[in-house]
């Protein structure tokens, strides 16, 4: 389920200070990689966006390009493994307005993307964010986003 | 914001199926995805069975579209192979510019309005 992500234990708010610059932070762990569980997840992430004030149009592009990381590990990184296996999601946004996501998951897609006709995901994440990153090694594989400031 | 505009309301899709005369078109509504887009790809096969002269999907309606439904519409655009027309309407940041992001605006025609891809389909086949 979803935390929100203090800056120490005893916060229950969203808000964490770094260096004097407020930011918000939003944490899922140990989510099911099911495409129901991402379709959730997505508009989770789209209120949340909204709750902390980031432009309606931008936040399409990080709750599509989120969705499109999240589907990723839906689609492949378990298509080896008998069971579902789990991803993270960390997202978070500066008081500058950048905004910076990170989806993990233990699986390995990035090194099985053939057939023409999917594979847009990445191309997709890459034209959405400013910067789109996804490495894989044997943990699993990490799609990094960043989003620079306004 | 309203979950309405976004299209980040709950999730609901569905599909109508409207034929003019051997044209068909296929008004989608909801969300496009890996949940739905099985969805429309099983009303597309059903569509394809009969031989339309032209096929058009109709995203008017779509508050979120994810690449699992341009790869739909991608390969239902190959399946017909110029054996019949093709257009998408999509006017609208959910769709429209998605669609412009990964190119597919240059593989398939695609329109703000129904009219309008007729329009350009029927000018194709004269």
């Amino acid at each position: 389920m979803a935390t929100l992500f203090g800056g120490d234990d005893s916060r229950t708010d969203s808000s964490i200070s770094t260096a004097g610059a407020r930011m918000e932070e939003l944490l899922f762990t140990g989510e099911p990689a099911d495409a129901d569980r991402a379709s959730e997840l997505r508009r989770e992430l789209g209120d949340w966006l909204g709750t902390v004030g980031v432009d309606p149009d931008r936040a399409y592009d990080v709750v599509l390009a989120t969705y499109e990381a999240i589907a990723n590990s839906v689609e492949h990184a378990y298509r080896d493994h008998t069971d579902r296996g789990t991803l993270d999601i960390r997202v978070s946004c500066a008081a500058e307005g950048r905004i910076e996501v990170k989806v993990t998951d233990r699986g390995d897609w990035a090194s099985h993307n053939s057939d023409p006709n999917r594979g847009r995901g990445v191309p997709l994440m890459r034209a959405l964010a400013d910067s789109a990153a996804v490495t894989s090694d044997q943990n699993g594989t990490t799609v990094h986003m960043i989003w620079d400031a306004t | 914001m309203t979950a309405d505009d976004t299209g980040l309301g709950p999730q609901h899709f569905d599909v109508i199926v409207e034929w003019r005369d051997q044209d068909v078109v296929l008004a989608v509504s909801g969300e496009l995805d890996l949940v739905t887009a099985p969805d429309l790809s099983e009303s597309v096969a059903l569509v394809l069975e009969k031989s339309p002269t032209a096929v058009v999907i109709d995203l008017s309606d779509v508050g979120f579209l994810a690449s699992a439904g341009m790869s739909l519409l991608a390969s239902t655009h190959q399946q017909l192979g110029g054996a019949a027309g093709f257009a998408v309407v999509a006017d609208g940041p959910a769709t429209g510019r998605p669609l412009t992001l990964v190119g597919l605006d240059e593989v398939f025609g695609i329109y703000a309005t129904v009219d309008e891809a007729f329009v350009a389909l029927h000018a194709g086949r004269s």
